[in-house]
């Protein structure tokens, strides 16, 4: 082994120790260097010191004193850092050191600061090692626990100390014997002794300065004195005293040392050389004379008082946070710092199944307060309740999860929610959780959350045997008691419906009531209507449980009650869910969502992955309360009595055999409104009915509903209206049992409760469904409000928008926050920006419908020098505005798209952006979002690119406008010649798609006329579809095609794209029995035979016949969805439709906020800004992209809806003959369409002599509909049906109906009862229809 | 998953800037030199701490300052379900550096050249925040130990969740998604930064706040342990001072049993 320069110096260290162990050993009273003081030492027999002179040269010795002279302490410690000179290192190192290489010990006293002597050469600043301080020293003693036997034979604690100037002696006391051996220290002297059994001190005789050089070392064989005592050898260094050493504190202020100083630190220290001062943390001992005593003793150490834990508390307080680990006995009277702590443990089963037990922290504050003005205690910021209400209420999880209704009433205020029932709500139905949070959000509710599971008082542990709700029950229970223990004058009432839970709790003192209860009592103060809005079941077990149930409550629950008692069950129980579990695993049941029959609540088909097919549910035993929406277990049926879906239109016959068949009386009330509903035609809605015809009639599989697995009830309720009352027999305020009608025709009827009857007759309102017993015919609910009256527009608009659960409420004031101040203009730092193009010299033009405000897309078109064309599609810049994460965003995202109704827009931004700032309008500067490609003439796309730009629209034209500057040769301006040139371009690109495969569908758009004064409509006609339309539809699927495939090769898995899923063949069987039967064949296998064979279905002699089949097709379609690039792969990206591989939606950022996402998307890709995380966050997107998909659909059934209400309104007061043509056929009736005014419903089928009869009462009042209905009964049994030719012909021939025939309708409205109107539809001879309206 | 209620309480009941309840305890082993445990709520390390003692490796050896050795490891019962964990694995051997880098700026090294410090650190029950916990139970032992030290080694972490800054995640929040920042500082030095470490993406500006919260944690973590050892220093005094007596008592029994012999 090589020799390092450090073996040397150990080796050097251990002949020192060697040597003065020997000497030790020989002559016990002298050190072993020039002994000219030895003789001092041996005079005693007390402990020996041994005394080592010149240790240093005298001019080291100089230097040393003169540098400590000129050297004040820099710190409030005394302590100056003395560069040590290697010589006195060495010599320090020969005496000191320890133990050798051979010890049997490692080190636990190794280099330490000898080897740092070692490298100390002269004097130089930085090489610091030891430090000097003055005035006092305190040692600590050594358990160092190594053995020193080895080296020096008997082991001996030494201590060295190089006096440097002033007077005095050192003084070592023997403990036992009290001898003093005394010895002047003199400058450059080392002295070392036994530490054992001595005491040993300074003794001064002037004031002098006194200067002690370090380090102290200690080493004793005391281990078995102190065994559970771990201290090592460390140096210890002499502080003087200051504040700063009482509690320790390790960081030394700069500064003056106090004077008087009476305290000194020892312990562990930290030293840090940058900043030459020690820091310690150690014990602070009361006087410096004892600190030199040598031992430590505890009562010498001060008693650490709560001054540092007060201290603690303030410089909590200064940061601002509070700490939890205080010990909470110490620190009760401090506010928020008290907490104790509890653990919670449960098991749980992970997915691999495991059980695991689980361990939650739970930390009890002291913190948490009543939230009431009345309350002493609480902070005032922390109030929420009103300190003037008469009573505050604590609702139970019962009356939270069932009675929102209720709670949401204005009149029911000051309410505390406990922690645990929201929990438990939450837990339990997530909506019901959205709205309770809604309420205590609002400020006039004051609704006050406490905190029971973290309140110390409040928090209870569940009980051994106690079920969790129990324990819940009881919590809350606890917290009632503790808010009356602590509002003594002052109600609170506990609100629950759970009678058990009210006795407890008034055991316990509180004041309980029921919901139902508590109605009566504030209905008593004038709040009728919150009556109303307790839910009906909980009423009436509220009636049955309570004894004494108040008269008013007592008339209707009884009622109920004594009813129950009569009434068989109409329905099967449900099975219970361990069964349906079990069944669904055998295969006995299946499982499915189940979807109900646009006209008739009691048929409905749920598909099943396991049977392959749909299951026909058919008839309101088998459903067994089942409703739109549910996901059942359905039990297939015998095969033998399978059913094949009507083959009849609904009628009022057909309700009566319902009716019948459910053995209720009043059921035949249904029956009689339930005629078919004329409806605007729907592209894609049909595929029900439709998909039930398609069995041709013949058995489906056939089920019943054994158990409902996940009930799909609506909370925000169903609009309709009450059935009209039998008698008006009830007076004002005495509660009455109705029936409730919704509008959508899915759903049955629901039996409420109500003292407002008559008020209600002629009103909409909205009804909550609250259960369905097996024994009551109907779900049962409560009244929810009141939207207006039957066939107001304002009405019947606001609940085609609750049906389709559109958004209406006006942007938060947060939202609006986020839109730039008007007026805006583009700004200096757009026009700079160099990732944004400066277009503004390019003559661009946008093309939309009339009226139109929101324009978002515009188009430019220009001849390049290589023969080529550039051309350019902009869009708004809705992301320069609407960034991720802002309250603006999340609203959007939310809402997701503009709803377009006849009359009215709902916004998906804030009107400014929407109208002004993002509208690509005319002759202003706009941000945009640019596609622009370089076209051949044959628009083969060359190349495309993508950019950020500043356009100036030359022009907003509409459409017809556009057409005209196409049309009209004669203009030669840039925009007209240009807009020739897209709509050439875009005929050929049209004709490429075509050529794909691309369908080319029709719907029947219809456009309204409407009168500025009164908003009625004045006019209805189709929508003229122009070539100009086809040219911006070309343009924009040009841009979404290409943003699709450009951003979907950036981001493969989170691009947002648009796919149209090839529909099932099954779906086109509607549409070829239909084309089959005229004679037309058409091939659905691709959808590029399809497009083929419908552009090959012509009749010469009929021109709408082509665009009848369009429609027809349209219906067979799949819809378009959303989905995010991330969730499918490759082949399913496809969009059958327009037969495209890859598809978005880009062009209308300002109305749809999938274009939104997509900007945000290619400017990731482009690289301008960073792909927001939350479009990488799969999980979230999924979300995104399901409430993208359905909100726009629930926008299309929204916009249909209110062009039907405005179709009703416009012949309401007229009667129009029109043309109409024949969709379908059905054994007592027909289904027609009528082009001109969009609308398709059923005719009737009659005996020319009922058909005459039913003319001639059209004439007085409108006949009712069970009349018409008992006329179709009659008629049925005259025509025969043949479903292969799609065909109905009377038995006596004279009369016959074709799907496609030509016929002719009358339109009317019908009125009837309290407002209700209904759009009919009657067959008129040909003849009779006028010419105006003949179509061609 | 909702981490913050509106109400400002989170899944545990504390409020957002709330540390866990902190505990320690010094000197729990006896062969070690010097040990501790940390508790930061359910998250319990135990930390033993061996030298400095002479380096083992010679080929390690340094003259310049000394080596500090360090082995995290994390018991297989530290989770509630039991996994083994190697040593040698990715997220073990990360935590090991950051925890020596952490100690090496600590520890006065250059005081003790050619010599060699062993830091062991058993996680014994995990509940979020380990990497923290280790650190400031690695520097209690190393305090125990007697190890000279610049200052004290605080670390805390800080998350950010729900658009709320948390500090001090337990194990749900920390699986929560959001970013997780831990911290080291040494408080008395300027709250100078030794380990700052972050998972997750989060804005500049989100960072920053985070950041702040975080150090301020330390700063609460760090005067925690100053107390602990100031009362542990007391205690061993007092220990001391109980052992001379009782040692001064069994010399006299001794003295006394040695005249019945006679």
């Amino acid at each position: 082994m090589v020799p390092r320069p450090h073996s040397v110096v150990w080796v050097a260290l251990l002949a020192g120790l060697l040597l003065a162990g020997a000497v030790h050993a020989a002559q016990p009273a002298c050190g072993s260097g020039a002994a000219d003081s030895c003789a001092a030492a041996t005079e005693t027999t007390g402990p020996e010191v041994h005394v080592e002179d010149g240790l240093l040269s005298d001019e080291l010795r100089d230097e040393l004193i003169q540098y400590l002279d000129s050297h004040e302490p820099d710190n409030a410690l005394g302590v100056i850092m003395v560069p040590t000179p290697r010589t006195l290192a060495e010599r320090f190192a020969g005496a000191l050191r320890p133990l050798g290489a051979g010890s049997a010990h490692p080190a636990r006293f190794p280099a330490l600061s000898l080897s740092s002597f070692a490298n100390g050469t002269g004097l130089l600043p930085g090489k610091s090692v030891g430090t000097v301080s003055k005035d006092c020293h305190s040692d600590y003693e050594v358990d160092s626990g190594f053995n020193i036997d080895n080296v020096l034979g008997p082991t001996e604690g030494r201590v060295g100390i190089l006096y440097l100037s002033g007077e005095g002696e050192f003084v070592l006391v023997d403990e036992e014997t009290g001898a003093e051996t005394r010895q002047e220290v003199k400058p450059g002297r080392f002295m070392s002794w036994s530490n054992t059994g001595n005491k040993h001190c300074l003794a001064t005789a002037s004031e002098a300065r006194r200067r002690f050089l370090g380090p102290v070392v200690l080493d004793s064989t005391k281990s078995s004195f102190i065994p559970v005592v771990d201290i090592l050898a460390r140096p210890v260094f002499c502080t003087t005293p200051g504040p700063s050493c009482v509690d320790g504190l390790s960081c030394v202020p700069a500064g003056k040392p106090a004077s008087g100083a009476t305290h000194c630190c020892s312990g562990s220290i930290f030293w840090a050389p940058e900043e030459k001062c020690c820091r310690l943390i150690g014990v602070s001992t009361p006087s410096a004379e004892q600190c030199c005593s040598g031992r430590m003793h505890a009562h010498v150490c001060a008693p650490k008082g709560d001054v540092s834990c007060l201290a603690r508390c303030k410089r909590a307080a200064d940061h601002g946070y509070e700490l939890a680990y205080a010990k909470c006995n110490k620190l009760r009277g401090s506010r928020a710092m008290a907490c104790s702590e509890e653990q919670r443990s449960f098991t749980k089963k992970t997915k691999k199944g495991k059980v695991l037990k689980v361990v939650r922290e739970h930390y009890l504050r002291d913190d948490i307060y009543s939230g009431s003005p009345l309350d002493p205690d609480c902070p005032p910021d922390a109030c929420k309740l009103s300190g003037e209400a008469p009573h505050y209420l604590l609702v139970d999880t019962n009356v939270a999860l069932h009675q929102m209704d209720f709670l949401e009433h204005t009149a029911v205020t000051d309410v505390i929610v406990t922690s645990v029932v929201l929990e438990e709500v939450k837990a339990r139905n997530a909506s019901a959780y959205q709205r309770l949070r809604q309420l205590i959000a609002a400020e006039p509710k004051r609704f006050f959350v406490f905190a029971n599971e973290h309140h110390r008082e409040t928090y209870i542990k569940q009980e051994p045997g106690e079920t969790p709700n129990d324990r819940n029950d009881r919590a809350i229970r606890v917290a009632a008691a503790w808010y009356t223990k602590r509002l003594p004058g002052h109600k609170v009432i506990l609100l629950s419906d759970d009678a058990d839970n009210r006795r407890k709790a008034e055991e316990l003192g509180v004041v309980a009531l029921s919901s139902a209860a508590y109605a009566r009592q504030r209905a008593a103060e004038g709040q009728a209507e919150l009556q109303d809005l307790v839910a009906a079941a909980k009423e009436a077990e509220a009636a049955e449980k309570s004894a004494a149930g108040a008269e008013g409550g007592a008339g209707g629950g009884s009622g109920s009650g004594k009813r129950a008692a009569k009434r068989q069950r109409v329905y099967e129980e449900h099975r219970p869910m361990s069964e349906i579990t079990a069944g669904i695993k055998a295969g006995r049941y299946h499982q499915g969502t189940l979807r109900v029959n646009r006209f008739n609540s009691f048929e409905g088909w749920v598909g099943s992955e396991s049977v392959g097919q749909d299951i026909l549910i058919s008839g309101r035993i088998d459903m067994n309360r089942a409703m739109e929406g549910d996901v059942v277990a359905v039990e297939l049926l015998p095969e033998d009595q399978w059913r094949g879906p009507s083959t009849k239109l609904p009628t009022a016959a057909a309700g009566e055999t319902a009716a019948a068949e459910g053995g209720e009386a009043d059921a035949a009330a249904e029956g009689a409104a339930d005629g078919a509903h004329i409806a605007q035609v729907d592209p894609a809605e049909h595929y029900g009915e439709d998909a039930s015809a398609a069995g041709g009639g013949g058995k489906r599989p056939t089920g019943k509903v054994v158990g409902v697995i996940k009930r799909n009830w609506r909370t925000r309720g169903y609009c309709g209206s009450l059935q009209p009352l039998k008698s008006s027999g009830g007076s004002a305020n005495h509660t009455q049992s109705v029936l409730f009608c919704p509008v959508e025709r899915r759903f049955p009827y629901i039996r409420i409760q109500t003292r407002q009857a008559a008020t209600l007759a002629d009103k909409r309102i909205v009804v909550a469904i609250d259960g369905w017993e097996a024994d009551s015919m109907y779900p049962s609910g409560h009244y929810v409000r009141t939207l207006g009256a039957i066939g107001d527009r304002e009405t019947e608009t606001e609940v085609l928008l609750i049906e389709n659960d559109i958004n209406t409420n006006p942007f938060t004031t947060a939202v609006h926050a986020c839109v730039p101040p008007l007026p805006w203009s583009v700004t200096e730092a757009d026009v700079a920006d160099p990732s944004r193009a400066d277009l503004r010299h390019l003559a661009v033009c946008s093309v939309d419908p009339p009226g139109c405000k929101d324009i978002d897309d515009a188009l430019h078109v220009r001849r390049l020098p290589n023969g080529n064309f550039e051309l350019g599609v902009h869009i708004a810049d809705v992301t320069n505005f609407v960034h991720p994460g802002t309250a603006m965003d999340e609203e959007a995202s939310q809402r997701a798209t503009t709803v377009y109704l006849v009359q009215r827009r709902i916004d998906m931004l804030p009107k400014p952006l929407t109208e002004d700032i993002c509208s690509l309008r005319a002759e202003v500067e706009r941000l945009a979002f640019s596609v622009i490609w370089e076209v051949t003439p044959d628009a083969e796309v060359v190349s495309s690119q993508f950019t950020k730009s500043i356009i100036r629209s030359r022009a907003a034209l509409t459409y017809a406008e556009a057409q005209s500057r196409i049309d009209d040769e004669r203009l030669t301006d840039d925009l007209s010649v240009n807009l020739r040139t897209l709509n050439t371009l875009a005929k050929i690109l049209r004709q490429k798609r075509a050529d794909r495969g691309a369908l080319s569908l029709a719907s029947p758009e219809v456009k309204f006329e409407i009168d500025t004064e009164t908003h009625d409509p004045l006019d209805v006609g189709m929508y003229q579809v122009r070539e100009a339309n086809q040219m911006v539809e070309e343009m924009m699927l040009l841009a979404n095609c290409t943003v699709a495939e450009f951003t979907l090769r950036h981001f493969p898995a989170c691009a947002l794209l648009r796919r149209h899923p090839v529909p099932p063949p099954r779906q086109f069987e509607p549409l070829l029995r239909a084309a089959a039967a005229v004679g037309a064949s058409i091939d659905p296998s691709t959808s590029k035979t399809l497009a083929a064979s419908l552009d090959g279905c012509v009749r010469a002699d009929d021109p709408y016949f082509n665009k009848l089949i369009r429609i027809m097709a349209t219906r067979c379609m799949t819809q378009a969805v959303y989905l995010s690039s991330g969730e499918a792969s490759e082949p399913e990206y496809y969009h059958y439709g327009l037969a495209a591989p890859l598809y978005t939606h880009f062009t209308s950022p300002i109305r749809r906020y999938a274009d939104v996402i997509v900007h945000r998307v290619l400017m990731a890709a482009l690289g301008l800004r960073p792909l927001p995380d939350s479009l990488r966050d799969r999980e979230l997107m999924h979300g995104v992209v399901d409430n993208l998909n359905v909100r726009h659909r629930n926008a299309q059934l929204a916009g249909r809806a209110s062009v039907e209400l405005h179709t009703l309104i416009f012949f309401r007061g007229r009667q129009v003959v029109a043309d109409a043509r024949v969709t379908k056929v059905r054994s007592n009736g027909l289904i027609v369409f009528v082009p001109k005014y969009g609308i398709e419903g059923p005719v009737y089928l009659e005996d020319s002599a009922a058909a005459a009869a039913a003319a001639a009462a059209d004439g007085g009042a409108g006949p009712s509909g069970r009349k018409q209905g008992a006329a179709a009964a009659a008629a049925d049994s005259n025509f025969v049906y043949d479903e292969e030719k799609q065909t109905v012909r009377s038995k006596d021939g004279s009369a016959h109906y074709t799907v496609f025939d030509k016929c002719a309708v009358r339109i009317l409205v019908e009125e009837t009862h309290g407002n209700r109107r209904q759009l009919v539809l009657r067959l008129v001879p040909r003849s009779e229809l006028p010419a105006s309206e003949q179509m061609h | 998953m909702e981490y913050v209620s509106p109400e400002g309480l989170r899944l545990d009941g504390r409020r957002p800037k709330e540390l866990r309840q902190l505990k320690a305890e010094l000197g729990v082993l006896a062969s070690a030199d010097g040990s501790a445990m940390f508790e930061m709520g359910n998250t319990k390390v135990l930390a033993a701490v061996f030298g400095p003692k002479p380096i083992e490796n010679r080929s390690q050896e340094d003259e310049k300052r000394c080596l500090v050795k360090c082995e995290y490891a994390m018991a297989s019962f530290s989770t509630g379900e039991r996994r083994r964990r190697g040593k040698g694995d990715r997220r073990a051997t990360e935590i090991t550096k950051a925890i020596r880098n952490c100690l090496e700026q600590t520890i006065l090294v250059e005081l003790m050249p050619r010599s060699q410090i062993d830091v062991y650190v058993q996680v014994l029950q995990a509940d979020g925040g380990t990497r923290c916990a280790c650190i400031n139970a690695a520097f209690m032992a190393l305090a125990a130990a007697a190890v000279p030290m610049r200052d004290i080694l605080a670390s805390c972490a800080a998350g950010y969740l729900e658009s709320t800054a948390l500090l001090d995640l337990n194990y749900v929040e920390d699986s929560g998604g959001g970013p997780d920042v831990a911290v080291a500082i040494h408080p008395n030095y300027q709250d100078r930064v030794v380990l700052l470490q972050q998972d997750n993406r989060v804005a500049i500006e989100t960072f920053e706040e985070v950041m702040q919260l975080a150090v301020a944690g330390c700063r609460a973590v760090g005067e925690f342990m100053r107390q602990q050892l100031l009362e542990h220093t007391q205690k061993l005094a007092a220990a001391r001072a109980a052992g001379e007596q009782q040692a001064a008592a069994a010399q006299e029994d001794d003295d006394a049993l040695d005249e019945d012999d006679y």
